[in-house]
């Protein structure tokens, strides 16, 4: 019988913990329309982001990009090698990178090493009674802090999204040419012929949610940070992992829209 | 003039402040002490408009500060310095950076003004020429002086000081101590809000002093009063003793 009540206080505890923490994200969503539509917009800070989102993440992207372009080219070009088919690897690879591989694994890539930053930036900001400052400047910390990061993210992960999907196909090239023995102009032609705009399309789109869904969400468990050091540890955690679990989600939904309802 | 009108305000079961009600004097240094965590703090947040009282007001040249909406807060917050525990400077920006950053939110002056401004202040907390060095470069009581350029750089009507010399040595104190009177007497206009528990500061920089208990004034007076009065409560704080009419949790 006890351990019952303990189990029924345990659950109402969660669920009120999560009534809460819905209830602070949708004030904190609110705030975010609600200076993105009213600005300032802080171009100089928005480009201060662009730099560190973009300029500072290229070595891992581009690392990153050449290898799954390669590992992709090997598994890819191992299935279609029984088929004798290993001349079609460019058209799989484009659109699978296209479409799904590059714009998540971006994302992916950026929300560990930008939005972890953001996180464990504004979360000591916080701890350090920085952001208590700001408001006592009557400088809203959304305003200042968010507004420019989400801007850079949304702009930036789709263009870091094209120069992975190039990258990973040079990748899948290098192993079709030098593995499987494709000839260079069938690789490249097949792959034009059969990669359309709206695939590119598609993996955009996602790169643009992507984006905007990372920082926003790294941003805000900076800001509900509480206590000194192990706060900020746990801020940008929480922020990783509920950025992830965000963006297979999102992913999941721009996919079946796109199918099912625009026909990408 | 700043007043409070029967603020109550609890966290949880915890009442912190109960039918608190005072008057500070404008263009006056006015001390707040008690003991920590007797509400100062919570006092400081709700004059700011940081924090609202669950029932009560509070007027600040009476305007019901409680009442206002976002907007207005905004704008009443542009009349109000404040110099955190810690100072709060922003890490990532320089000490001119941290003094420049209320300007350009707020004021409509050139860069250069606004650079004469910042070495201005700057000189007047005693820190010339230290624009280019970063807070962690500094000391304890530099950051605190940079914190005080910075709150003092928009000209506000109210400054407030949160424990401005907890943690400091003597010297430090003293110095931070006479910076506070100064400051207020070069700025006319100003009224100044200082929470702290150096009763050795009150006594010598204050012009009114209320102490608080269990979120309550217990006493309000000038530092005369405080140094001849007879109340159990005041003596106890004064002589530091745990014996006495003064509660411990």
């Amino acid at each position: 019988m006890q351990s019952a009540i303990q189990f029924v206080e345990y659950v109402g505890r969660q669920v009120l913990r999560v009534k809460h923490k819905s209830e602070s994200f949708y004030d904190y969503w609110k705030e975010f329309w609600y200076w993105m539509s009213r600005g300032p917009y802080r171009l100089p800070l928005v480009f201060k982001q662009l730099e560190f989102i973009g300029n500072q993440s290229l070595f891992v992207l581009i690392l990153s990009g050449s290898a799954i372009g390669a590992v992709f080219g090997i598994e890819i070009g191992g299935i279609f090698k029984i088929f004798t088919a290993q001349n079609l690897m460019g058209i799989a690879t484009s659109i699978t990178l296209c479409r799904e591989i590059a714009p998540l694994i971006t994302a992916v890539l950026l929300a560990g090493r930008a939005g972890s930053s953001m996180a464990a930036e504004i979360a000591t900001m916080k701890v350090n009674e920085q952001i208590d400052a700001m408001e006592t400047m009557a400088v809203n910390p959304v305003s200042y802090l968010v507004v420019p990061r989400v801007i850079a993210a949304t702009i930036m992960t789709p263009l870091l999204t094209a120069l992975f999907i190039l990258i990973g196909v040079i990748g899948t090239y290098g192993v079709g040419i030098f593995l499987f023995q494709v000839d260079k102009g069938i690789f490249i032609s097949k792959m034009l012929a059969f990669t359309n705009t709206s695939d590119l399309v598609a993996g955009m789109e996602k790169a643009v949610v992507f984006g905007f869904v990372f920082s926003l969400i790294s941003c805000w468990y900076g800001l509900i940070a509480k206590g000194g050091a192990k706060g900020v540890g746990l801020a940008t955690t929480r922020a990783v992992i509920a950025s992830l679990l965000a963006l297979l989600a999102c992913d999941f939904v721009i996919t079946y829209i796109q199918i099912e309802f625009v026909g990408r | 003039m700043i007043a409070f009108e029967n603020v109550c305000k609890s966290f949880g079961s915890k009442v912190v402040l109960n039918k608190m009600s005072f008057e500070i004097e404008k263009n006056k240094v006015t001390f707040i002490i008690g003991r920590s965590g007797g509400g100062k703090s919570v006092t400081i947040k709700h004059i700011i408009g940081l924090l609202k009282p669950d029932s009560g007001r509070v007027f600040v040249d009476d305007q019901p500060i409680n009442e206002l909406d976002k907007r207005a807060i905004s704008t009443y917050r542009r009349k109000i310095g404040m110099l955190f525990q810690q100072a709060a400077l922003f890490d990532s920006m320089t000490v001119g950076e941290n003094v420049l950053f209320p300007l350009k939110e707020h004021t409509s002056l050139s860069l250069p003004a606004m650079l004469i401004r910042v070495e201005e202040v700057l000189t007047q907390v005693g820190l010339p020429n230290m624009q280019h060095r970063y807070p962690s470069e500094l000391s304890t009581g530099e950051k605190k002086r940079v914190g005080l350029a910075r709150a003092m750089a928009t000209q506000p009507m109210v400054m407030l000081y949160d424990e401005p010399t907890t943690g400091m040595d003597p010297l430090i104190s003293e110095m931070i101590d006479e910076l506070i009177v100064k400051v207020n007497e070069e700025s006319p206009n100003m009224t100044s809000i200082v929470i702290s528990h150096d009763l050795k500061a009150a006594l010598a920089s204050a012009d009114n002093i209320i102490f608080i208990n269990e979120g309550k004034v217990a006493m309000q007076g000038k530092p005369q009063e405080f140094r001849t009065t007879k109340d159990p409560l005041v003596r106890q704080f004064f002589s530091g003793r745990v014996e006495g009419p003064m509660k411990f949790d």
